[in-house]
C-alpha cells in the first residue's frame, strides 16, 4: 500500500517540471543510446576482425604439436595417432555441436621465385574442399580460383602483393624451393587464383598449395601442422578448448584458443574495450550528474514539503525512498527511450553496417588483422542486461545523496514562516 | 503498516493529558547569540480543549506548538504527548508519535501539490496502514462534516485558500488523533474564510471532543477558544486555565 503510495507520488512530482523532467530523460536517453550505439559497433568490429583473423589464421581453436610455437624450425608435426584421436574428439557430441567444421594443415617456409625476381614465403598446405568453407583466401580472390585437381602441375594461389613483386599473373609458372628434412625440393607450380586481404604480411608472403602436393613436396606424406577448427560461436573457445584437451589428455599437442594463438589480436581487443569502456563511462557520468542535479534540484525545492512528509509522520526511510523512486522513474524513463532507440539502430546496423569509409576514406587494420570498412553491429551475449545493471546502478547512485538530504529534512520546515 | 514502535513508553495514567509540558526549555543559536525561545515552561492540555496560545511576533508561539508536537525536541524538560514521553525518543519513534496522536494544520495550508483532495485527507490513513475501504469512509465522513463534498478529486492547485484549510482540517482529524496543533490557521485566510474554518474547528471539538490547541495574535480567533495561553518572551505571561462556556 505504501509502495503504491511512494510510487504515485513519486511519478506525479516527475511531472511538476515537465520541462527539466523530459530534458534531463532525453539526456539520458541519448548517454543510453550512445552506449549501446558504440557498444555494438565496438563488438561488430571485434567479431569481425576475430572472424577475419580465426578465418586467415588457425581457426578458434588449434589443435597443433606440443611446442611447435617455441621450436618453428623444426616444423614439429602430429603425430598419426595424435591426428586419429583429435577426429574423434572432434566428433564427439559436446564439441560436435559447436563446431562448423575442422581444416587440417601442413606449414612449411621456402622460396617461390619466377622468371623475373624470387621471395621468401610462408606455405599453407590445404585441403582445398574443406578450407573452401572456412578460409578467408577463397573468399578474398580477385583472380582465378581457389585449389582443386586441374591439370598436371599443382596449383598455387598467391598474394596481390607477391604477385605484383613476382611479376606473375594467372597461370604463371613459378617454382617453390623448400626443404624437406637434410634435402632441398623444389617443385613446379602454376598460378591457379590470387588473392588481396588487404593485410601486407598475408598478400605479400603467404601462398597456399593442395596438402597432399606440400606434404609429396617435403616427403612427409599424412604429416599435418596443425587442425585448425572454427566454431559456430567465437564465445565457445575456451569451452571447446577444454573439452578437446580433455580428450586428448596426455598426448604431446598444444590446443589453443585463438587468443592464445593470436595474443596480438586479443591484446588489441582488450585495449579497444578498454577505451570504449572509458568513452562509454564518460558519457554515462555525465548523464548521471544531470540525474543528479535534477534530482538535488527538486529535493532542495521542496525542502518545506519534504518537512511536512516529516511532520505528518512519514519515516525517514520512506522519505529517502520516495526520491529514490523518483530518480529511478527518471532513469528507467530515459533510459527506456535510449534502450529503444539504441536496439533499433543496432537491428539496422546489423543489418545494413555502418561504413566507415564515410567519415574517412582509407582501410586500415590492426594487430595484423585488415579491419573492414562497412562494420556490422554485434551485441555480445549479456551486454543488454549488463548495461541495464549498469544504468540502474548509475540511477540509484544519483539519488543517494538527495534522498539522503529529504530524509534529514526536519519536520520544523514544515511550520518555518513563508 | 507501520507498527508501533517499540520505544514508545506510555505513561500509566486513567487520562493522561493530551499534553504536558514540565520546565521545557528550547534555546536557538543566532550568529554569536543564543536565543531562548521557549523559556521554563510548565503546562498541560487536557483532552478536549480548545486552547489558543497567544502572543506577539517572536514570543515563542511556533516553537511551542512544535515542541508539543515533537516536531522539535526541548533542551531542558519533559513533553508527554498522550502520555508518551517523546523528550529523547530518536526520529522514528517521534514520527511514529507524530503519525499516531497529532494532527496539524498549518498557516500556509501544506498539502501535498500532487495529491488530490482526497488522497492529502488519507495520506495519515495510509502511513498508519488503514485499509482503503475504511480510510474511504472516514474521509467522505469528514469530507462531509466539514463542507467539503464534491471537491475529491481536486489538486490543492484547483481549490480556494479557505478550501485548502479545510482539507488541511480533514486531513488532522480523520484519524483521531489526541491532539490538534494549528499553526496560525487563518493568518492566511480572509476574515469570512476564516470564521468559517474556525466555526468548523469549534464543532468538531463541541460534537467529537477533539483537543485543539492552537497560535494565533487575532483576537477575534482567542475570542473563540475556551482556554487562552499568553506567551510572552517565550514565557507563560498569563493562562486562563479554566473553560469557558
Amino acid at each position: 500500500m505504501t509502495a503504491r503510495l511512494l510510487l504515485r507520488m513519486a511519478w506525479r512530482n516527475l511531472w511538476r517540471h515537465p520541462r527539466r523532467t523530459g530534458l534531463t530523460a532525453a539526456a539520458f536517453a541519448v548517454g543510453v543510446f550512445l552506449l549501446i550505439f558504440f557498444l555494438g559497433l565496438g563488438d561488430g568490429m571485434h567479431e569481425k576482425m576475430i572472424d577475419t583473423g580465426v578465418r586467415i589464421g588457425s581457426g578458434h581453436v588449434v589443435v597443433e604439436p606440443e611446442g611447435a610455437r617455441e621450436k618453428v624450425a623444426a616444423n614439429l608435426v602430429l603425430t598419426p595417432d595424435s591426428v586419429q584421436a583429435v577426429q574423434r574428439v572432434l566428433a564427439s557430441a559436446p564439441v560436435a555441436r559447436r563446431i562448423k567444421g575442422s581444416a587440417p594443415r601442413l606449414l612449411a617456409s621456402g622460396l617461390l621465385s619466377s622468371a623475373n625476381n624470387s621471395t621468401g614465403v610462408e606455405v599453407i598446405g590445404a585441403d582445398a574442399a574443406r578450407e573452401a568453407n572456412f578460409s578467408l583466401l577463397p573468399a578474398r580472390l580477385v583472380e582465378g580460383r581457389y585449389l582443386g585437381p586441374d591439370g598436371t602441375t599443382p596449383p598455387v594461389v598467391i598474394g596481390q602483393a607477391l604477385a605484383e613483386k613476382l611479376k606473375v599473373g594467372l597461370d604463371a609458372k613459378v617454382v617453390l624451393m623448400t626443404q624437406a628434412g637434410s634435402e632441398i625440393e623444389s617443385q613446379l607450380l602454376r598460378v591457379r587464383g590470387i588473392f588481396k586481404t588487404g593485410m601486407d604480411d598475408v598478400d605479400g608472403h603467404v601462398i597456399t598449395v593442395p596438402l597432399a602436393d606440400l606434404q609429396a613436396l617435403l616427403s612427409r606424406p599424412g604429416a599435418l601442422s596443425q587442425e585448425a577448427i572454427f566454431l559456430w560461436r567465437a564465445d565457445d573457445a575456451q569451452r571447446v578448448r577444454n573439452l578437446i584437451e580433455a580428450g586428448l589428455h596426455q598426448r604431446p599437442v598444444s590446443v589453443l584458443t585463438w587468443r592464445e594463438a593470436m595474443p596480438q589480436l586479443d591484446q588489441f581487443i582488450v585495449v579497444d574495450d578498454a577505451g570504449n569502456y572509458i568513452f562509454n563511462g564518460v558519457v554515462l557520468i555525465m548523464v548521471t550528474l544531470g540525474v543528479l542535479n535534477t534530482v538535488l534540484m527538486a529535493v532542495l525545492e521542496r525542502r518545506r514539503e519534504f518537512g511536512l512528509l516529516a511532520a505528518l509522520g512519514m519515516r525517514p526511510y520512506l522519505v529517502s525512498l520516495m526520491v529514490m523512486t523518483e530518480a529511478m522513474l527518471l532513469t528507467a524513463l530515459g533510459a527506456g527511450v535510449g534502450l529503444a532507440a539504441g536496439l533499433a539502430a543496432h537491428r539496422y546496423f546489423s543489418v545494413h553496417g555502418l561504413n566507415l569509409a564515410l567519415v574517412g576514406n582509407q582501410s586500415f587494420s590492426a594487430a595484423g588483422v585488415a579491419i573492414d570498412m562497412v562494420v556490422k553491429s554485434y551485441l555480445y551475449p549479456g551486454r543488454i542486461r549488463w548495461s541495464l545493471t549498469i544504468i540502474t546502478a548509475l540511477g540509484a547512485l544519483a539519488a543517494l545523496y538527495p534522498a539522503w538530504r529529504a530524509a534529514r529534512t526536519p519536520p520544523t520546515e514544515a511550520t518555518r514562516g513563508l | 503498516m507501520i507498527p508501533p514502535s517499540p520505544s514508545l513508553t506510555s505513561v500509566p495514567s486513567g487520562a493522561p493529558p493530551a499534553v504536558a509540558l514540565d520546565d521545557v526549555t528550547k534555546r536557538y543559536q543566532s550568529g554569536a547569540d543564543q536565543v531562548v525561545a521557549v523559556n521554563d515552561v510548565s503546562l498541560a492540555i487536557e483532552k478536549g480543549e480548545f486552547c489558543a496560545i497567544a502572543g506577539p511576533s517572536g514570543s515563542g508561539k511556533t516553537t511551542l506548538l512544535n515542541l508539543m508536537g515533537a516536531l522539535d525536541q526541548p533542551d531542558d524538560g519533559r513533553i508527554l504527548v498522550d502520555g508518551v514521553d517523546v523528550t529523547r525518543l530518536g526520529h522514528g519513534a517521534r514520527a511514529d508519535v507524530r503519525l499516531r496522536k497529532v494532527g496539524f494544520i498549518f498557516q500556509a495550508y501544506n498539502l501535498i501539490p500532487v495529491l488530490t483532495a482526497l488522497e492529502n485527507a488519507e495520506f495519515v490513513l495510509l502511513l498508519q496502514g488503514v485499509g482503503a475501504r475504511e480510510r474511504e469512509q472516514r474521509v467522505r465522513e469528514v469530507f462531509r462534516r466539514i463542507g467539503l463534498d464534491g471537491l475529491e478529486s481536486r489538486r490543492p492547485h484547483a481549490l480556494s485558500g479557505g478550501q485548502q484549510q479545510r482539507v488541511a482540517v480533514a486531513r488532522a482529524i480523520v484519524a483521531r488523533p489526541a491532539l490538534v496543533l494549528a499553526d496560525e490557521p487563518t493568518a492566511n485566510l480572509d476574515s469570512h474564510a476564516g470564521a468559517a474554518l474556525l466555526d468548523v474547528m469549534q464543532q468538531l471539538n463541541a460534537q467529537l471532543g477533539m483537543t485543539f490547541v492552537f497560535s494565533t495574535h487575532d483576537p477575534r480567533v482567542m475570542e473563540r477558544a475556551n482556554r487562552l495561553i499568553d506567551l510572552q518572551d517565550g514565557q507563560v505571561a498569563n493562562d486562563s486555565g479554566r473553560r469557558r462556556a
